[in-house]
């Protein structure tokens, strides 16, 4: 894990091993829920016993959009798209897509990566998780 | 449980004002109280709804009305703050605690996309908002891309909520917009977050509204107008729904189930229904949610203009939000103004022949509030 995701906090979602970056997903003990981002507490059972999962690195995406109009503390380049992304946990991830648009296509297969996207207004680089066509 | 009616209804066009919020918001209230035909001595209690807009804010509007004494109760609810402000005051006035309770919806915002309603976010979020992930139009235009792909909606049926509510917000001297617009000029304003332009996003914006619940068993001393009974309310905050991340359609189900059982009565009784608007994809998944037509067949109810005055189920007779205007902590309040006005054959030019029965729906990102208001 570099420095300068633990500055950005992206390490509170975003763990690394040998093959590469993974999104770290809540998994209640009692109920068996799986969430993202994790939290102390299960949103179904009200669990307090939660423990870190890794979440699979590909998906389908679900949903998608072009964003026109920068949103409050975003201070990246417009327009940049986002997405819902299905994994097969059965949990749905928000996160940047950075793929062709011509190829957008709900259902596509679509898989993580962690990059760099964008410096704030102070020059700090903005790390961030996306996904792209698998 | 005493019934509880809406005995007087009052709002100011939304839209820019110079006024302080204290002095639109005790105008408005007097409003209230002369269409109720009530004095303000007579007023057992009030409730605020407003979002963010300072500490005790109801205190500061109804002190100038003169000093009382009466419980004051300021309400944060987002955009949903106002019918549950009434809420509130239909249980206090139905357990018998109050017998006159006025309301009062105000807001004063800036423009642009609305920022973090909950001002200490986790770290969790402010890194997610940093990847600019976290905003309404994305949101909405992410539902509206898979209503799209799941039941073949169009960006022009979603562009014609726009055009109906605007042509119903012309005739509506209240509304924020009051001006018509074409499906081309809906769909030639200036991208927001594909699919959703401009005009298919609720302005933001200032208001104010407020209302005069009372008891049904006294209210035909003050007020000879015909009365609005609150027959069905429900109030309800996000439901877990793993398989449903888009998030506004559960508590949507929920609240309207509980209201027309409340009221004992169903999508089919209603005469006109004023819904929360905020994006031109919201009316037709809502159409759905409230059982105005089976799932996925929002966009055919647009087609068929069913939803206009003068159609089968007239939705957003005021404009809705997308030209009446969304300030939050008024949106509510003036959308319950409206169905008062239609129930008591007070809509001019846009009035529902002999309206009945009507449903508000007012939600915010967490909350959802259905009412059932009967003549």
């Amino acid at each position: 894990m570099s420095a300068i995701e633990e500055v950005n906090g992206l390490s509170l979602l975003v763990r690394h091993d040998e093959e590469g970056p993974y999104l770290i997903g809540g998994k209640c003990t009692s109920c068996q829920a799986v969430f993202f981002p994790k939290q102390s507490i299960c949103p179904r059972c009200t669990g307090q016993s939660i423990e870190e999962t890794p979440l699979s690195r590909r998906g389908k995406l679900y949903t998608y959009t072009e964003v026109y109009q920068k949103p409050p503390d975003y201070n990246g380049p417009i327009p940049y798209l986002i997405g819902r992304v299905l994994l097969p946990e059965g949990v749905f991830v928000l996160a940047q897509l950075k793929v062709r648009k011509e190829d957008l296509r709900i259902n596509m297969d679509v898989k993580l990566v962690v990059e760099s996207i964008y410096r704030d207004e102070f020059g700090k680089e903005i790390i961030g998780y996306r996904f792209i066509p698998a | 449980m005493r019934n509880v009616v809406i005995l007087g209804a009052a709002m100011k066009r939304f839209g820019r004002y110079q006024e302080s919020i204290i002095d639109l918001g005790a105008e408005c209230s007097l409003n209230a109280l002369k269409d109720a035909g009530v004095e303000w001595k007579d007023i057992n209690a009030a409730y605020c709804s407003h979002v963010l807009m300072g500490v005790t804010v109801g205190q500061f509007i109804l002190m100038p009305l003169g000093p009382t004494g009466i419980p004051i109760f300021n309400v944060d609810n987002g955009c949903a703050g106002g019918t549950t402000a009434m809420i509130l005051a239909r249980q206090a006035i139905g357990a018998g605690i109050y017998d006159i309770v006025l309301i009062i919806g105000v807001q004063k915002m800036g423009k642009g996309v609305l920022g973090p309603e909950i001002l200490d976010l986790p770290e969790t979020d402010r890194i997610q908002r940093n990847m600019g992930l976290l905003s309404l139009p994305s949101k909405y235009a992410m539902i509206a891309r898979r209503h799209m792909e799941e039941y073949g909606t169009t960006v022009e049926q979603l562009a014609q909520v726009s055009v109906k509510n605007h042509k119903h917000g012309a005739l509506n001297p209240y509304s924020h917009h009051q001006r018509e617009f074409t499906l081309e000029e809906v769909l030639g304003s200036r991208m927001i977050s594909d699919p959703l332009t401009l005009y298919q996003c609720a302005p933001t914006g200032d208001g104010v509204a407020a209302l005069v619940l009372c008891a049904e068993d006294i209210a035909q001393k003050y007020s000879s107008k015909p009365k609005v009974k609150m027959a069905g309310a429900a109030l309800c905050s996000q439901v877990y729904v793993p398989d449903d991340p888009t998030s506004i359609h559960a508590f949507t189900i929920k609240a309207s189930r509980e209201a027309y059982e409340m009221a004992g009565c169903g999508p089919k009784d209603l005469d006109v229904i004023e819904l929360h608007d905020c994006f031109s994809i919201a009316e037709i998944c809502h159409y759905e949610n409230l059982g105005l037509c089976a799932k996925g067949e929002g966009g055919r109810l647009i087609d068929e203009g069913a939803t206009e005055i003068g159609g089968r189920i007239p939705v957003n007779t005021s404009g809705g939000l997308l030209s009446r205007g969304d300030p939050t902590g008024a949106t509510g309040v003036g959308q319950v103004v409206e169905i008062v006005w239609q129930l008591r054959g007070e809509a001019r030019k846009r009035q529902v022949p002999d309206a009945k029965v009507g449903l508000t729906h007012n939600l915010t990102g967490l909350v959802c509030s259905v009412q059932v208001l009967m003549r």
